[in-house]
């Protein structure tokens, strides 16, 4: 796929991932890159910005004597869910107008 | 290449990164490998450890905080003497590594190293650094894998509990020497605790904890101290009005 998922979009999708469940690290790369083609090591670092941004926490637990961390949203990363979800239909309105049109 | 292997190629990769980014890097990589089915999965989703901490320097490169230049050459020395400023202010005396080849501060990039500044050193580049990241580099960089995560917490805890023990004691009436030896001893507990833990994990991070609860702890005597003779002044002056009345009764 020529279109790269990065920055503010792939920010989008990974707190949408994280507003259905928690997730910890391994099942989020898993989920995103079922349908987005982004490498492990892009998702790292924004998981880490959300982080540092309150948009997400991480909270431990054990599963089978090993140590899981979970991302958790937080309010603050809801809204910017929000946030972004309306900023991404504007765009993609916008797109999708000037390809019909054109088209037409 | 398996976890291990993996990890340690990584951490040195990432050496020059401060320690809490680094740290959560390799502990994302670590759970990582734990939950895939196999490694060579994981460094096919990863990349070799070199492509990783590329990709994660360029990343993470620019929201990184500066970082105290590596040293020219490998220094073996028990204690570094930071060389007067300039200005000839001052020096810092520091522990230094405890193996040979560890990467130690060059002399030269705190040379303008001035306390009465502000807590700041500059390299040779003009480059500033806070005293934090100078003293963080100095003293934990090679004891940093000492350090465990459940430790900050249980001594937060543990601080808490003993300021929760100090106020609640405020209120039990009131032998002043109890009280005061209460909050004497919770400071000396808390000293002790975290200077064990300062000695035997390299936990300089705790000093800067512990001298705040200890001051706390301090204070929260001479509080008590003062509310007792407060007090105290009081219960006299009621004995006394009780025993006036008592005389004049008589």
């Amino acid at each position: 796929m020529s279109f790269q998922a990065g920055g503010t979009l792939l920010e989008m999708c990974v707190l949408a991932a994280l507003s259905h469940e928690d997730l910890y690290g391994y099942a989020l790369t898993q989920l995103i890159t079922r349908h987005l083609p982004v490498s492990e090591s892009t998702l790292y670092p924004v998981l880490r910005r959300l982080k540092k941004e309150e948009c997400l926490y991480t909270r431990d637990e054990m599963m089978d004597g090993r140590n899981r961390r979970y991302y958790v949203l937080t309010s603050k990363g809801k809204a910017r869910l929000e946030q972004n979800l309306t900023e991404w239909r504007e765009f993609t309105g916008s797109i999708n107008a000037l390809l019909e049109e054109k088209y037409e | 290449m398996n976890k291990e292997t993996y990890l340690n190629i990584l951490n040195n990769l990432l050496d020059d990164f401060p320690w809490q980014e680094k740290n959560d890097a390799l502990e994302y990589i670590a759970e990582y490998f734990d939950e895939a089915c196999s490694e060579q999965e994981v460094v096919k989703d990863l990349g070799t450890p070199q492509e990783y901490a590329a990709s994660l320097r360029e990343s993470l490169g620019s929201s990184l905080p500066p970082q105290i230049p590596q040293p020219k050459q490998e220094q073996e020395t028990e204690t570094t003497t930071m060389p007067d400023a300039k200005e000839g202010t001052g020096s810092v005396s520091a522990a230094s590594h405890s193996s040979a080849g560890d990467s130690i501060q060059d002399e030269q990039a705190f040379s303008a190293f001035t306390p009465g500044s502000g807590s700041y050193a500059k390299d040779e580049n003009g480059q500033a650094y806070s005293l934090w990241e100078v003293l963080h580099s100095l003293y934990l960089k090679d004891k940093s894998d000492q350090m465990e995560k459940g430790d900050s917490l249980s001594c937060i805890r543990f601080a808490a509990w003993q300021i929760l023990a100090a106020v609640l004691v405020l209120f039990i009436p009131l032998t002043m020497l109890f009280i005061s030896v209460r909050a004497c001893l919770a400071a000396l507990s808390n000293a002790v605790v975290y200077g064990m833990m300062l000695i035997f994990d390299g936990m300089f991070y705790f000093l800067g904890v512990a001298l705040l609860f200890a001051g706390v702890s301090v204070l929260l005597c001479a509080v008590s101290l003062w509310l007792c003779r407060y007090r105290l002044k009081a219960a006299v002056r009621v004995l006394e009005n009780r025993m006036e009345i008592t005389q004049s009764c008589l």
